[in-house]
């Protein structure tokens, strides 16, 4: 049986994998892809605590943080086709009105 | 004629080593509730090769899960990227039920993988984009800095890891079978967080508000 630190190392490699995701790439989708990876990285840790200490609340919080996903991705989905409308673009390099 | 050579093999007694191991891992936990595989399967393998089963099963779907999220952002075109998420997010069903948590792998295939990633595959055809990059140099600074930035989070994280690791349990908890279920967690969620749960279905009607009106055709 794998323990919970090989768990929560994978976990912090998904993670890691997102936030690279996030710093290197400019399409706003894949960027938004990313934070999907995030997320679900947090979920691993969630149900693997939840799993090794017996305590089913964290996959309450898992549960929670999909519906916080789905309302991400339907409004931020939104955004991109909106900011497509307007700029013809996803590259968030060509977004930078509030850019210093 | 060849059709004739074409043999069924019958699952027999040393064909089915997943349910087998199953019957295993739930053995170790006396508390369980679910019979079901548990009545169908007989334990001839011996407990050793079967520990290592359940590593297998981890080292397998760990490896999908961090080769496809390091393809979904590497990939320059964003469906390949998305069609690489569906395989992760699978991978992570799979973690997830290796974790005993099948409610959550359940939804974790319905939701991430069916809804959510359908709705970005939709607007990446909607959309219907060229190729980035095509700008820029092969190798910006930025990705350098990207990368060296993400070494360094996941080293803060491996290091904490570690550090905590004395405190861990060493197995799975004897009640992780029935926390994982759906009646289980539904009891949880409609007894101590109902307001939570009512909270998220404001949040999502929220969502679907404002998605349409931020997606309509025309701003006024």
């Amino acid at each position: 049986m794998p323990s919970l630190t090989w768990y929560l190392t994978l976990s912090a490699v998904l993670f890691t994998t997102g936030v690279v995701g996030v710093l290197t790439r400019r399409n706003a989708l894949i960027i938004f892809m990313s934070i999907e990876l995030m997320l679900n990285a947090v979920n691993l840790t969630f149900i693997a605590f939840s799993a090794f200490l017996g305590d089913g609340r964290g996959q309450i919080v898992v549960f929670f943080v999909m519906a916080v996903a789905a309302a991400e991705a339907a409004v931020g989905l939104a955004i991109v086709i909106a900011l497509f409308r307007n700029r013809r673009t996803v590259d968030i390099n060509d977004v930078n009105v509030l850019k210093w | 004629m060849k059709r004739k050579r074409i043999a069924y093999r019958p699952v027999g007694d040393d064909f089915s080593p997943m349910l087998i191991s199953t019957s295993y891992d739930m053995s170790l936990f006396p508390g369980h509730t679910s019979s079901i595989l548990t009545g169908t399967t007989r334990s001839i393998i011996p407990p050793a090769r079967l520990v290592t089963f359940s590593t297998l099963v981890f080292l397998v779907s760990s490896a999908t899960a961090v080769v496809t999220g390091i393809l979904v952002i590497t990939r320059s075109s964003a469906l390949h990227s998305a069609l690489f998420l569906i395989l992760n997010f699978l991978a992570l069903a799979v973690l997830y039920l290796s974790l005993q948590a099948q409610f959550i792998a359940v939804i974790q295939v319905i939701v991430y993988a069916g809804a959510i990633m359908v709705l970005v595959l939709f607007v990446i055809m909607l959309l219907n984009l060229r190729e980035e990059n095509h700008r820029c140099r092969s190798f910006p600074r930025r990705h350098l800095a990207g990368i060296l930035l993400g070494a360094g989070i996941l080293l803060i994280f491996v290091q904490a890891i570690i550090a905590a690791s004395v405190s861990y349990p060493s197995s799975l908890a004897r009640n992780a079978a029935e926390i994982g279920t759906s009646s289980a967690i539904g009891d949880l969620l409609y007894r101590s967080f109902v307001f939570p749960f009512e909270m998220a279905s404001i949040l999502l009607l929220a969502a679907i508000v404002g998605a349409v009106v931020l997606a309509k055709k025309r701003f006024p």
